[in-house]
C-alpha cells in the first residue's frame, strides 16, 4: 500500500536532504498548494503561511506516521486543521457559517474565482474537499469534526453561490 | 439537498480548482523547514564538510599522510548544464515536476548525490562586450545539476534518462576538474 510514498518518506527520513524533501513535495504536485490557495482565497501570503505550517507539522510528525491512510490524505488533514486554527473555525462556526452572500450583480464581469473567494472559509473547505478532491460527506465530516448534514449544507450553499455566477 | 453537478458545471469547477505546483512556494517551504532545523541545510553541510576536509588536510600534511581520496568520493564529479532549445516543451505540468523529483530520487537511491538549481532568464555579461556570446535565440541556459557519478558512462546514462532530455532539452555534460 502506497509504495511510492513509503519509498519517498523513507528516503527523506534517512537523509533529511533537500533533494529528498523536493521529491516528497513534487509527489504532492500542485495538490496541497492548490488547496491552500483556494482556502486562502488566492492570497499568496496566506497560501504560503498555510503551506509552510502544514509542512512543518507534517515533517515533524512524519517519523510517527503509521500509514493508516495515504500520505496525501494525512497531509490534507493537517492542512485542514491548520486552516481551522488560522480562521478559528469550530463546529458552531461551520453550522452558523453559511451566510447568504449577495447574489452576483449582473453589471460586473463574471469572476468565478472572486465568487469562490467570497464564500465563508468553511464553505470553501467543504467545496474543495468534495468537488475538487472527491471526498465523501462522511469523510469530510470526520476530517473537519462536523456532522454530515453540515457538510452537505455547506456544499449546497457553495454551489448555489457559484452557480449564480455561471448564469 | 445535494444535487449532481452538470457536465458543464463540473468543467467550470475543475477550471476553478486547477493549479500548478508553485516553485516560489516550494522555496519558501524549504527555507522554513531549514530554519526550523527539519531538513539539512546544504550550506551548513558544505561548511561542515569543508571544515572537516581542512582539518584532515592539516593532519595529513603534518604527518605526511594522504587522506584526500576518501573525502573526494562524495564530491560532485560532473556538471550537467541544461539548455532549452526552441524544441523544449515549455509545459510546467505537475507530472514534469514529479518526474524530475523521481529521477533525482533514483540517483540518490543508487548512493550517488545530486543537487541542482534553476537559473533566472535575466543574464548579465560583464567584461569585454565584444566577446559576449551570440547564442540568443538558439538556446537558453536554464539550470544545472551537479552529480557525483563515478565515471563518464554513468554520468551520460543519468543525463540521458533525465526528464530534461525527454522533453527535448539539451544537456551539456562536463567533468569537474580538481587539481
Amino acid at each position: 500500500m502506497h509504495p511510492i510514498e513509503k519509498k519517498l518518506v523513507e528516503a527523506f527520513l534517512r537523509t533529511r536532504s533537500e533533494t529528498a524533501f523536493n521529491s516528497l513535495y513534487y509527489h504532492m504536485g500542485g495538490y496541497l498548494h492548490r488547496m491552500a490557495k483556494q482556502l486562502s482565497a488566492g492570497n499568496e501570503a496566506d497560501t504560503d503561511d498555510l503551506l509552510q505550517e502544514t509542512w512543518v507539522i507534517g515533517i515533524r510528525k512524519l517519523e510517527g506516521f503509521e500509514w493508516r491512510s495515504s500520505l496525501k490524505t494525512w497531509m490534507v488533514s493537517i492542512l485542514m486543521n491548520v486552516a481551522k486554527r488560522r480562521w478559528q473555525l469550530d463546529k458552531r462556526t461551520y453550522e452558523q457559517g453559511v451566510v447568504e452572500t449577495e447574489t452576483h450583480p449582473s453589471s460586473l464581469p463574471i469572476d468565478l474565482e472572486s465568487a469562490f473567494a467570497a464564500l465563508p472559509v468553511g464553505c470553501r473547505q467543504v467545496a474543495i474537499l468534495h468537488d475538487m478532491e472527491g471526498y465523501t460527506h462522511e469523510e469530510i465530516a470526520s476530517l473537519l469534526g462536523i456532522s454530515e448534514g453540515t457538510s452537505k449544507s455547506q456544499l449546497f450553499h457553495a454551489r448555489k453561490k457559484l452557480r449564480s455566477f455561471l448564469k | 439537498m445535494e444535487e449532481q453537478l452538470s457536465e458543464s458545471e463540473e468543467k467550470v469547477f475543475r477550471t476553478l480548482f486547477a493549479s500548478e505546483p508553485n516553485e516560489a512556494s516550494r522555496v519558501h517551504v524549504v527555507a522554513k523547514l531549514k530554519n526550523e532545523g527539519l531538513i539539512a541545510s546544504k550550506s551548513k553541510m558544505n561548511w561542515a564538510r569543508m571544515a572537516a576536509s581542512l582539518a584532515i588536510g592539516l593532519i595529513a600534511f603534518g604527518l605526511g599522510w594522504i587522506l584526500a581520496n576518501a573525502q573526494q568520493q562524495q564530491e560532485y564529479t560532473y556538471i550537467m548544464v541544461l539548455h532549452e532549445p526552441k524544441s523544449f516543451e515549455q509545459s510546467t505540468a505537475g507530472n514534469k515536476f514529479k518526474e524530475y523529483g523521481q529521477w533525482a530520487q533514483t540517483i540518490e537511491d543508487a548512493g550517488l548525490t545530486i543537487t541542482g538549481e534553476k537559473l533566472a532568464n535575466e543574464k548579465y555579461f560583464l567584461g569585454n562586450a565584444q566577446t559576449t556570446p551570440k547564442i540568443e535565440g538558439l538556446e537558453t541556459l536554464t539550470g544545472f545539476f551537479l552529480i557525483s557519478a563515478p565515471d563518464i558512462e554513468t554520468a551520460m546514462q543519468l543525463a540521458n534518462t533525465s526528464p530534461h532530455v525527454k522533453y527535448g532539452g539539451l544537456v551539456e555534460l562536463r567533468k569537474i576538474v580538481r587539481e
